[in-house]
């Protein structure tokens, strides 16, 4: 019972893989009004590093980012023992919808068109996936 | 020709000598001669008068074929130099000629040919030249050698054609049949070369994809920090400072979609845009459609009459391409019917078809405009006057996306009264 409480009022912790700087720190911004922990990486290779060190409970990764990209970054997460079952929403532009089912077929959880929706449709999502 | 003349010229004789006859008979009868060199002298002088009046005309018949004769051999010498011409014309034109039977197997081609194939002239000739022919648009391409036995006319179609060295040329096609001395249906054919130019739409396309693509990125900063500006302040702000972030929020939107509308486009023309198939749930597919515009719908005043709200159950396609062609026609009916208007969208799924009819209550698509809403960057005479802006890409985008999922757009429509698009996809 107290370790429910705990998880349920515990902060809930993200890292935001995004090379857009000015993106970056809009979705930091956001999940902060939101109480998460936020670490951030504006390439995939630190993305991995962090993810493996920081161990977040949800990450929201960039597909196309300099040194590795979003799928390497999910293969290599999903090789991890700790990274396979961590929650991963990819963020895409609208482009990359071919890619979708490669994303999908790497282990993304969701994705999001990043083009295509509000800050708080991603924060909305990004709750509703830690719940499910 | 010469039996001829001496004949004609024997016929004048008789004739004239008979008429002078007569005429130096009556002469000789007015004035005083004895009666025994009468007959003499009249005989005497017709004679004499036949055989010049004979020698005359055969003279100037035989001036006459002369000239005749000169006039052909200049006629002919014309005909054999402008054959002549019309040959090294043919041999030497920078256009690609090629001279075909009925079945497509070419008689002879020109030097320009040759080097569009990267070949010797023999070497093309005896072959089908349809087999070596392909394009994009199968269906058309195949179409050609039957409109050829027909005796049409083929104009302007873009084929690929292979070199010898592998190569691949982009060329421009048309062909012309006539049927020879003999009634055998033959044909010409032109390539021109157009490779070069599709070099250059394609370096153009893939500047706007590019430049379109790089856009986004700030759009969606722009969009995010401004929602997190709103977010923190809007309690704080007066109501025409909340109108002025309503309109940056809106032009954004508008931004963005024609961002969106430059991509495609540019996609479509690099034939990066390929269908990926999938199952999805329709009855999704519609109400996403409907929350998409029914706010904007509200703000138009214009009612959506639908059952889309139905149940419609599972369907094979790409919902990427398929959501950018009906959510486009969706909003054109929306934005071209004036206030009180209705926008009417109704779905069919069958055993075979899935069709989606869209009918609106708007300004019409006038007569002579028709043949082009489907042509690029084309917008009909009547959206200015109504003040609708636009990019005149939309129809294009949804004409180009149905195709490649297999289906087809048609359209019927009055001025005034309103247009009905109606999309069949296979199921």
């Amino acid at each position: 019972m107290v370790l429910l409480l705990y998880m349920e009022t515990s902060p809930k912790s993200i890292l935001i893989i995004e090379d857009e700087a000015d993106l970056r720190e809009a979705l930091k911004t956001v999940f902060m009004y939101e109480e998460f922990t936020v670490h951030t990486a504006p390439d995939g290779e630190e993305g991995l590093k962090t993810a493996l060190e920081k161990k977040p409970d949800i990450i929201l990764l960039d597909v196309l980012m300099p040194k590795m990209d979003g799928v390497t970054v999910l293969k290599n997460l999903r090789a991890d023992e700790w990274g396979k079952g961590v929650k991963v929403i990819v963020l895409t532009a609208l482009d990359d919808l071919e890619k979708v089912a490669e994303i999908i077929s790497a282990g993304g959880d969701d994705y999001i068109v990043k083009t295509n929706i509000t800050l708080s449709a991603i924060a909305q999502k990004v709750k509703q996936k830690l719940v499910a | 020709m010469h039996k001829y003349t001496m004949q004609t010229a024997l016929i004048y004789a008789i004739f004239t000598g008979v008429a002078l006859f007569g005429v130096t008979f009556a002469i000789a009868q007015t004035i005083d001669i004895p009666a025994s060199v009468y007959p003499i002298l009249v005989t005497g002088l017709s004679l004499f008068l036949i055989v010049l009046s004979s020698v005359s005309v055969y003279q100037s018949l035989r001036i006459y074929e002369s000239a005749n004769v000169i006039a052909k051999d200049i006629t002919k010498g014309m005909v054999a130099q402008s054959q002549d011409l019309f040959v090294e014309l043919y041999r030497n034109s920078p256009v690609p000629y090629l001279l075909i039977d009925r079945n497509g197997t070419t008689e002879s081609v020109n030097f320009s040919t040759a080097r569009l194939f990267n070949t010797e002239i023999t070497k093309l000739e005896g072959i089908n030249i349809f087999n070596l022919i392909e394009g994009d648009d199968v269906q058309k391409i195949a179409l050609i050698p039957e409109y050829f036995k027909e005796g049409r006319f083929v104009n302007d179609i873009e084929v690929r054609v292979h070199r010898s060295d592998g190569v691949v040329r982009w060329v421009i096609l048309s062909l012309f049949s006539f049927n020879d001395k003999n009634g055998n249906r033959r044909g010409l054919m032109t390539l021109v070369d157009i490779t070069k130019q599709k070099q250059i739409d394609k370096a153009k396309s893939e500047f706007v994809s590019l430049a379109s693509h790089q856009l986004r990125t700030p759009i969606s900063a722009m969009r995010w920090n401004l929602e997190l500006f709103s977010t923190a302040t809007l309690a704080q702000l007066n109501e025409m400072q909340k109108s002025y972030i309503l309109k940056i929020e809106n032009t954004l939107s508008r931004m963005q979609s024609l961002i969106d509308d430059f991509l495609n486009v540019s996609k479509l023309e690099l034939g990066t845009l390929v269908a990926q198939r999938a199952p999805f749930d329709l009855t999704q597919f519609f109400s996403s459609i409907l929350d998409e515009y029914r706010v904007y719908a509200q703000q138009r005043e214009v009612e959506i009459a639908t059952n889309w709200g139905d149940t419609f159950g599972e369907y094979v396609s790409d919902s990427h391409l398929l959501n950018m062609a009906v959510s486009n026609v969706m909003g054109n009916a929306l934005k071209y019917t004036p206030e009180h208007g209705t926008v009417y969208a109704f779905t069919e799924l069958t055993d075979t078809q899935l069709t989606i009819q869209i009918r609106d209550t708007g300004i019409g698509i006038p007569e002579e405009d028709k043949e082009m809403i489907f042509s690029k960057l084309f917008r009909a005479s009547n959206t200015q006057v109504y003040g609708a802006s636009g990019t005149g890409l939309g129809l294009y985008i949804v004409k180009e996306a149905i195709g490649i999922l297999g289906g087809t757009i048609t359209f019927e429509s009055k001025v005034g009264q309103g247009t009905t698009f109606t999309i069949v996809l296979p199921k």
